[in-house]
């Protein structure tokens, strides 16, 4: 989410995205920062914004035509991203982190005491909830509550609140995904993760096993309080295809065709099953139905995949402060993603590395260089792209709402972040 | 004590504890009591643990294991007791739930969707109980690897290893909540999943060594008899206990007992009534069933240890504590290799517990746990699966027994 820090629309030029992108011409992600005209509060469908004064026209409808016609520039620059058009959003512009601010607002916290309220031990609850600080980008809460409201507005109207066992939901997805990094920071030996050392570093790999284990049975127990069977067997699916996922990544497949399709199998495990299935669990409890809550599976599932698509992309052209990770991660642990298995098309020498896993010594250099040279990444950023517009295009079937627009948004916030 | 499997034991079915007395006793193998048991529930629980590892998922983990053929890696040596039958080992766990199950009792109206007297969602209980035991006892078996220079080259396989036992133990705990969600039983859910929190808790509470080994804490003072552990009767979808229990002997011991093993296999025999809709009556005495059993089996296998591994006992097992608590100088040998960072002199330790009358009260406590489960399992009705379960029980206790004399 380039231009969004925990919850406002802020306007920042960015400078640095002409250097990362090479030779290829880009287009900057512009947010302008505006100051709507007089004191007045302005309202979107009866929610009054505050903190007016510091940011752009996230509140749409009332408000006047100097505002309008704001908003009229902002959407109209936010068209010229790199990732090509999309569209139009009228005169409404959503920012669906601040539209949310006020559910989201206390998510981390409220985590936090879930897992204190379960232990006695002060180091269990430490590591625990490291990574519960309110630093990550809170993806997959805001997309969850964004569906729950939307579904709820198109299956009650406008006077439909968020329940609180969809909020549950939200918190559960979080948790559920923290507990897989924790998990995963011990396989892929990573040493930092959101700006700060991982989990791995601090402790020994017995104690964080334990902690995820914990945050898993803590999640478990939040589940099942929702009492509702459905919802159940959907959001234990999300466990069992992350570990799946993870077995997958520590296999290979011989051809180029098997490796695309296990790529992006491994991809929708990994990635893409908890946002669907998140979506999915808030639109069932909604009671919206049976097509709605495969609209919304299908929408998490399209912008899961692009998603972990423009990560990929973002691990070959970003920088190291700006992802809070280093880059070329993806290659040093021996993945093969997206980017890469496009280049092996143009470039066969890249088969024989994909299938040592990058071991060799100069492999990652000679890769990652290969990639640039190819159209990987194009071809990668064509395919994120195509998700993303499927995932809108499933978004519009919603009742319109500000809620439908986030949604619509949020594929774009996806497609065009910097980290 | 030998195991005899060549022995041919004809056993008797006890109608109630009072035909049995000291001399009419026979010598109960474990091998064949456990035989028993599993014809009672109709289920051959030696097989429990082969199903999952029919699945592709652990036939790939296998190819994995092979390669730490040779390592030092702590998983292989659990490997061994996690599939082959001993005192010691998790099917017991599954199977007991059964013979609960079966004891229980079914309702009129579910007298179709059994086999042997247990619900077909009662062995699925059983079976999930039993994974999520072994997926968190396989994550336990992580090395610590803190310091790379202390393995040399060993150290890629061992993290290697540490990798495989990470995603096999979430593999088995990602399958315990699907298990879970097919019982379509939310109660049930939580009660099961507040189990694996349990066991988590357990591997935190108190002091630890450098290698995270547990150390008993430091004893209280007072003898404050109002702060007993009262694990029957506490809110068990709560966190256990507390921390003040620590350093007050028996206490601490029976509350890292129950977070260890007590607590998963009361609330599966808790579970299990839910399932049979026996009532909240039976649920709550499922659960301090399911409680004393692994309290009981706790004290075998720590009695066990303290006598046949003098030099490298558990420091927390009952022995020391209660030792401990009796006789705080005791303490000392435990601090002072603490404060000048050497290891446990285990043999003087030895001495000075068995120099204290910790020995008597564990006698006690055995006695006690047994009359609880007698007096518990009487409330179920079925004969022969009540039999079985006291019969186990008495088969521990003797043994415990035996080592003590």
């Amino acid at each position: 989410m380039a231009c969004l820090s925990s919850s406002r629309l802020c306007a920042r030029v960015q400078d640095k995205l002409m250097c990362q992108f090479g030779p290829k011409v880009r287009r900057q992600t512009v947010f302008v920062k505006l100051k709507p005209p007089g004191p007045s509060p302005l309202r979107i469908f009866g929610k009054t914004c505050q903190r007016v004064t510091t940011c752009g026209p996230a509140c749409g409808s009332a408000g006047g035509g100097a505002v309008a016609g704001a908003a009229r520039r902002l959407a109209s620059s936010l068209q010229s991203t790199s990732t090509g058009s999309l569209p139009d959003y009228g005169t409404q512009i959503v920012d669906p982190y601040r539209l949310l601010e006020d559910d989201l607002n206390g998510i981390y916290e409220d985590i936090r005491s879930e897992l204190e309220r379960n232990t006695n031990q002060p180091e269990l609850n430490t590591i625990a909830t490291y990574y519960f600080d309110g630093q990550g980008k809170a993806l997959r809460p805001m997309v969850t509550t964004l569906m729950a409201r939307a579904v709820n507005y198109h299956v009650y109207g406008e006077n439909s609140a968020l329940l609180p066992t969809q909020r549950q939901v939200a918190m559960i997805s979080e948790m559920i995904h923290s507990a897989s990094l924790i998990h995963d920071d011990v396989i892929d030996q990573s040493d930092f993760r959101r700006g700060k050392p991982s989990v791995n570093v601090l402790w020994n790999h017995k104690k964080v096993a334990m902690a995820g284990d914990f945050i898993l049975a803590v999640a478990s127990m939040m589940i099942a309080r929702l009492r509702s069977d459905e919802v159940t067997l959907v959001l234990s699916q999300v466990v069992t295809d992350l570990v799946q996922g993870e077995f997958m990544q520590l296999g290979s497949k011989e051809t180029e065709n098997e490796r695309f399709a296990h790529y992006l199998t491994k991809t929708y495990r990994k990635t893409a099953s908890l946002i669907a299935n998140s979506v999915k669990a808030v639109a069932l409890l909604s009671g919206a139905d049976e097509n709605t809550c495969e609209l919304a599976f299908q929408y998490g599932r399209n912008l899961g995949l692009s998603f972990q698509l423009v990560d990929d992309l973002l691990d070959f052209v970003s920088s190291a402060q700006a992802m809070g990770k280093p880059t070329a991660a993806d290659l040093r642990l021996g993945l093969a993603t997206a980017p890469v298995l496009f280049a092996c098309e143009k470039y066969p020498e890249l088969n024989p590395m994909i299938m040592r896993r990058f071991q060799e010594a100069g492999d990652v250099e000679k890769a990652f260089e290969l990639v640039h040279k190819s159209r990987g990444l194009e071809q990668t950023r064509f395919l994120a792209r195509k998700h993303g517009v499927e995932a809108a295009r499933l978004a519009a079937e919603l009742a319109d709402s500000p809620y439908q627009k986030g949604l619509v948004v949020t594929t774009d916030l996806v497609l065009n972040r910097i980290k | 004590m030998p195991e005899s499997s060549t022995c041919n034991v004809s056993l008797r079915v006890f109608s109630s504890w009072s035909d049995v007395s000291a001399g009419q006793r026979e010598e109960l193998d474990w091998r064949n009591v456990v035989t028993e048991a599993e014809q009672i529930v109709g289920y051959p629980t030696s097989f429990l643990n082969l199903r999952w590892l029919l699945n592709d998922e652990i036939a790939n983990t296998a190819i994995h294991l092979r390669k730490l053929v040779g390592t030092n890696h702590p998983l292989l040596k659990s490997a061994k007791n996690l599939l082959i039958g001993s005192k010691s080992n998790l099917q017991s766990v599954g199977l007991i739930i059964l013979l609960v199950s079966k004891a229980a009792d079914l309702p009129h109206n579910m007298m179709d969707q059994h086999t042997s007297g247990v619900l077909h969602t009662q062995r699925a209980l059983a079976e999930i109980v039993e994974m999520k035991r072994t997926g968190h006892m396989i994550h336990k078996t992580m090395a610590n690897l803190k310091e790379k220079e202390k393995h040399g080259d060993k150290y890629k396989d061992l993290l290697y290893g540490n990798k495989i036992v990470l995603l096999t133990g979430d593999y088995l705990l990602a399958m315990c909540l699907k298990g879970l969600g097919g019982l379509r039983n939310a109660e049930v859910t939580e009660l099961i999943s507040t189990g694996l929190r349990d066991l988590v808790e357990g591997d935190f509470l108190g002091e630890r060594d450098d290698e995270n080994n547990p150390l008993p804490s430091k004893p209280k003072a007072s003898n404050d008899l109002n702060v007993r552990y009262q694990w029957e009767s506490e809110d068990n979808l709560g966190k256990l206990g507390s921390n003040d229990y620590l350093g007050r002997g028996k206490d601490e011991w029976l509350l890292r007992t129950m977070l260890t093993s007590g607590s998963l296999l009361g609330k599966g025999c808790q579970g299990a009534m839910k399932l049979a809709r026996r009532g909240e009556q039976m649920e709550r005495d499922g659960y301090i069933l399911g409680g004393h059993l692994a309290i009981i089996w706790q004290l075998y296998l720590d009695v066990r240890d303290f006598f046949t591994h003098p030099y490298s006992y558990s420091l927390v097992g009952a022995p020391v504590i209660l030792a401990i608590w009796e006789y705080p100088t005791v303490y000392s040998y435990i601090l002072e290799a603490k404060l000048e960072k050497r290891p446990i002199e285990y043999k003087q330790l030895y001495y000075a517990v068995r120099a204290t009358r910790s020995l008597e009260y564990l006698t006690l406590l055995l006695e006690d746990e047994m009359a609880a489960i007698l007096k518990i399992s009487d409330r179920f009705p079925v004969d022969d699966a009540r039999n079985a379960i006291q019969k186990m029980a008495l088969t521990i206790h003797d043994e415990t027994l035996q080592y003590i004399e």
